[in-house]
């Protein structure tokens, strides 16, 4: 059993804290390596990593936030695994690593204790071919059912560009775990539902309308972005295609990105780009928040509200065009700085559009929390406790509504937010109401972050002379996404070019979650309570293709409708 | 062989009665999509968009599911069953199926239009279909109470349930400001509001749910006739409305001073007009308004049903 | 119309049906000038999707630089590193098409020959005038000393090398003199 946040950590020194850490796990450490001045790896054998990783669990505001999994075979003949955790109050990240030779790639399983492991394990089982003794669940995460058993791509000696062989043959289907052993009927949520912009299953196991089970399948437009940027980028390409990892978020995780080179470069970006990186991160969450709003709306079948906040969520589109050359994407980041200045005209036009935005937001605001059907519809619904929330290791508007105190902007300052004034809005509830109610009033203060920061942007250039990055080093790039905490696990390789690149979205974080929130409601409610995560596939499957699926017993579009016309025919209609 | 002039009248006004409503149902949803777009401030689509759709739609061809021909056949059913529907609003002065058809019998008729529905939805084996159609049963059933209150109201009142009947007893001065018929006028409107299927009530078709519940599985020319029986279904209630509560007041005041021949004219025109802003107006309801959850429905309808009631029992008290 | 801070109840446009201008810092579709284009290559090295590639036809004698829109992110790092201000990103934005040859542009370069075997060399004419100018400032030997292994070809350059210094530079002097 692990004790989550037993041990008080709050108003602990980051130094003081490092060394009570060093007392705990003191026989179990082999090596210990300051990576960047909040990334702190400890070496252990593999034998005693999972308790080493619950040990620290034990203290108050704790996470297991990514487990990463490396080919170092190349290095040292070995395999590792680092296990993340972030002391949200101490500004600190722990790396927790442990080197796995390559014939017997045994490691003991945390999933059981702490979910937040569940897809990290098995994320690292089909990636690298790691087994984690003790995990459950045999499905694959990532990689398609059809994939062969023993082709692991991430390993090094797999190239980026290798087709896997021809994958028509043999096609599996997905087998889902629990369908044999429940007496339910299933409904099944996805891949494809109206409510689902991005493809995702969820079977819901079904007694009248009360759902009593979930299974997910996700990862249907997993890609590998990571690959491509480890294969054949160079460090100043890798920002652009992070900002592809999502249509949504995706300048949070050019920053994310670029940080974390930044961090392992010691390079200090110049203030005023410090500034504007603040701008434009602000002004994503508030298209994010707008676009999540207006879904949420469209949801419980409330278009002006969805339409309503779209138009707003228009104009913020409009002025990140007029500040960086376009609606999304903006292409701002380099490793060391930004691009594209903000300048005089365009200082006043933001103020326009901020000034404007702001009283069109509050008249939505009114309308939606005057609602009565909306409060009545979302209130109670959805619940995540708090015990779950912190087992699952949810981040962002998630846990905010679920009384945990995080966020990234304020626990482990990146950019300006150091000196910029602004609150944190936290509800306990947990249901989709107090989800809402964090992303709406998230808004206001992204609007007050925004004006602070063009009213105090410091003059100066916007880019850092960024010398050698140092090889072989490793860094965390960290960005409060909209969604939540955004990591970018960075290690550099030679030629100018990451070994290793590992993205965890926010999502990432809080999908699983899901499942325990639609435990217990009603099939009504299966839609809002997974959009109440705000779930942004693109982002947690790091994809940015689509292939169609068309063969013998996939019928394409074209096929579909020609066979009901058949049918059509021999009824004589 | 002489066909009394009554008969032919009759079977030309029920003509003009079915092509009225198969022309203005989609008319009246492209006044609805306007509204909407305008309260979204939209520019918002054309008002023939709604033709366009079944135009389109039919020129898919049949797009069939199923072999199974009840699932096949029902859409035919439900369209003819809609049109039947459309001739029974009794228009003052313009007498013709509704004649011979009581209340009774157009709420029957309404039922059977759903329960078919209903059927088709349930031999689909689509879990969205299903939940759907269950749905709808659900709601059907638990506003039966609402509607039989209303039918008592309505026929203590006028003694009559035969529809043109009902219509042209209004036409004689009754007391129309009295509480009991305010309540009346009230109860209808909401039955129109809520059989009609409008947001919040929408729920059996429910798109972000359950993906249009019952008509889920449908594609091309029977998706056109379900959809266009569904607005006629929609207009049908509305009309019933417009002709037992507005009509009758304006009507009686122009009928006597005007040339016979006129009337029936006129009283056509009024109706149209009220139908569109009425229409208009339920449409603006309907954009202010999230759905409904499937559970509060049943405790929000036994609540709803104290209005008729009410209605039922001043009226039994003469007030 | 363009978008404005709408003060109007109505805040859609007609759009495809009536022209939207986007406003002036968009980033549209990348245009290379072909009379500014010398083909060093450089905004093929920086497009992070490959978008911009180089081909050279030693048989043709040419250089062609190929930029194809299907692959742009309209990032604008070729603009920002082209050292001529060759590249300009317009402020198109509707390339939606059928061919997908309508979203290629190429500009072909005539390669520079070889002054002294006359073959094809690697880098174009234009490279060549453009370094030509670019060491008029440096120092006259060390300028002619450029000079002798610009114009060469790569066979023809390590044959020279070979040589003693002097020498080269003014054969090779004698030869373009010729
Ligand atoms: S804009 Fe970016 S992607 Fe497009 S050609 Fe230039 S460098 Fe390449
Ligand atoms: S960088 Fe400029 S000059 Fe060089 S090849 Fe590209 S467009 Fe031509």
């Amino acid at each position: 059993m692990v004790n989550f946040w037993v041990r008080r950590s709050e108003g602990i020194e980051r130094e003081e804290l490092l060394r009570l850490i060093d007392q705990d796990i003191a026989g179990l450490v082999k090596e210990k390596r300051v990576a960047t001045k909040n990334f702190v790896v400890y070496v252990v054998d593999r034998d005693k990593v999972v308790d080493v990783v619950k040990k620290l669990l034990e203290y108050e505001y704790t996470r297991l936030s990514v487990i990463a999994g490396n080919d170092e075979r190349f290095f040292r003949r070995d395999f590792s695994l680092t296990y993340i955790i972030a002391f949200d109050k101490q500004d600190l990240y722990i790396g927790i690593r442990t080197y796995v030779p390559p014939h017997d790639l045994k490691v003991k399983s945390l999933a059981k204790e702490v979910r937040a492991a569940w897809w990290h394990e098995r994320e690292n089982r089909d990636l690298y071919g790691f087994e984690f003794e003790g995990l459950d669940d045999p499905r694959k995460l990532v990689l398609p059912e059809y994939w062969p058993e023993n082709v692991h791509p991430w390993r090094k000696d797999y190239p980026y560009n290798k087709p896997v062989a021809d994958w028509r043959e043999g096609q599996v289907d997905y087998k889902p775990i629990k369908e044999d052993k429940i007496d339910a009927d299933v409904v099944a949520f996805g891949p494809y539902h109206l409510v689902n912009d991005e493809p995702i299953h969820w079977r819901l196991y079904v007694k009248g309308e009360v759902i009593v089970d979930v299974e997910h399948r996700g990862f249907h437009n997993w890609r590998g972005i990571e690959k491509i940027a480890e294969g054949r980028l160079t460090y100043n390409q890798i920002p652009f295609i992070a900002e592809r990892i999502c249509g949504i978020c995706g300048y949070t995780h050019a920053c994310a990105y670029c940080q974390a080179v930044e961090s392992i470069g010691r390079i200090d970006i110049p203030d005023r780009a410090k500034y504007i990186r603040t701008v434009m991160l602000e002004i994503e969450r508030i298209e994010s928040h707008l676009l999540w709003i207006g879904i949420a709306c469209h949801i419980l079948g409330f278009d002006t509200g969805f339409m309503h906040s779209w138009k707003i969520r228009e104009h913020i589109m409009h002025l990140a065009e007029v500040l960086t050359g376009n609606r999304k994407t903006y292409g701002m980041n380099l490793v060391g700085g930004v691009r594209r200045d903000i300048l005089g005209d365009r200082l006043r036009k933001a103020f326009d559009y901020l000034r404007f935005m702001r009283a069109e937001y509050r008249e939505l605001y009114n309308m939606l929390i005057s609602n009565t059907i909306i409060a009545k519809r979302t209130r109670d619904v959805g619940i995540l406790p708090r015990d779950k929330a912190i087992s699952y290791g949810v981040v962002g508007p998630v846990a905010r509504a679920a009384g945990l105190r995080i966020d990234v902007r304020k626990d482990h300052p990146y950019a300006a937010y150091k000196e910029l004034d602004f609150r944190v809005p936290v509800y306990s509830e947990s249901d989709v109401l107090a989800r809402t109610l964090v992303r709406l009033d998230e808004v206001f203060e992204s609007f007050d972050i925004i004006e602070q920061a063009l009213d105090r942007l410091p003059r100066g250039p916007i880019l850092a002379d960024v010398g050698e990055i140092p090889p072989n080093s490793e860094g965390v790039g960290y960005v409060e996404a909209p969604r939540g905490e955004d990591v970018h696990y960075v290690r550099t390789g030679l030629y100018n070019k990451v070994q290793r690149w590992r993205v965890r979205a926010p999502s990432y974080a809080n999908v699983p979650s899901v499942k325990e929130m639609l435990i217990g409601y009603r099939i009504a409610d299966a839609p809002i309570i997974y959009a109440s995560v705000d779930p942004c596939l693109a982002c947690t499957e790091r994809c940015i293709v689509v292939k169609a699926v068309d063969n013998g017993r996939t019928y394409s579009w074209n096929q579909l409708v020609e066979l009901s016309r058949k049918i059509s025919r021999r009824m004589g209609l | 062989m002489v066909i009394p002039m009554q008969i032919l009248t009759t079977i030309g006004y029920t003509f003009a009665y079915a092509v009225t409503g198969l022309l203005i149902a989609p008319l009246l949803d492209g006044f609805r999509r306007v509204v909407k777009a305008r309260i979204q401030r939209r520019l918002g689509p054309s008002i023939l968009q709604t033709f366009y759709d079944i135009r389109k739609l039919i020129k898919l061809g049949a797009l069939a599911v199923s072999d199974n021909s009840l699932v096949i056949g029902v859409p035919y059913m439900v369209f003819s069953l809609s049109i039947l529907v459309t001739t029974l609003i009794p228009i003052p002065y313009l007498p013709g199926l509704n004649q011979y058809f009581g209340a009774i019998s157009l709420v029957y008729t309404l039922m059977l239009i759903t329960a078919l529905t209903c059927l088709a939805g349930l031999m689909i084996p689509n879990p969205y279909s299903n939940a759907g159609s269950i749905r709808e049963l659900l709601i059907v059933s638990s506003f039966e109470l609402f509607t039989a209150f209303t039918i008592a109201e309505l026929s203590t009142k006028l003694r009559t349930l035969n529809l043109y009947g009902l219509a042209t007893s209004l036409l004689s001065p009754v007391r129309y400001l009295k509480p009991s018929t305010i309540i009346l006028a009230i109860s209808l409107y909401l039955l129109a509001y809520i059989e009609g299927g409008w947001t919040p009530f929408d729920i059996p078709e429910a798109e972000t749910e359950v993906m249009g519940g019952p008509l889920l599985e449908y594609g091309g020319k029977l998706y056109a006739l379900m959809y266009w029986s569904n607005l006629m279904k929609k207009y049908a209630l509305v009309g019933l409305c417009i002709t037992l509560t507005i009509m009758p007041p304006i009507v009686s005041a122009y009928s006597s001073r005007l040339p016979l021949v006129a009337v029936p004219a006129l009283s056509y025109v009024t109706y149209i007009v009220f139908t569109i802003i009425m229409f208009s107006l339920f449409s603006a309801i309907e954009a202010l308004n999230p759905r409904y959850r499937i559970d509060q429905i049943p405790r929000a309808f036994l609540a709803l049903s104290v209005i008729p009631l009410t209605g039922l029992v001043l009226g039994w008290c003469g007030w | 119309m363009s978008y404005e801070i709408p003060h109007r109840w109505i805040v859609t446009f007609r759009y495809p049906l009536e022209p939207l201008p986007p406003p002036k810092e968009l980033r549209g579709r990348p245009i290379i000038d072909p009379n500014l284009c010398i083909g060093c290559g450089a905004c093929v090295r920086a497009c992070p999707p490959n978008a911009i590639t180089e081909e050279i036809d030693i048989s043709k004698g040419i250089k062609v630089v190929k930029i194809f829109y299907g692959r742009c992110i309209f990032c604008g790092r070729c603009w920002e590193v082209c050292p001529e201000g060759a590249i300009r990103l317009s402020n198109e934005f509707e390339l939606a098409t059928p061919n997908k040859d309508d979203l290629i542009q190429y500009v072909v370069l005539p390669l520079h020959k070889c002054v002294n075997c006359g073959k094809p060399t690697e880098f174009t004419e234009r490279q060549v005038v453009r370094v030509l100018t670019m060491i008029q400032e440096l120092p006259i030997e060390r300028r002619e000393e450029l000079r002798s292994k610009i114009l060469l070809c790569r066979e023809c350059k390590a044959s020279f090398l070979s040589k003693p210094m002097e020498l080269r530079g003014s054969e090779v002097y004698e030869k373009v003199k010729a």
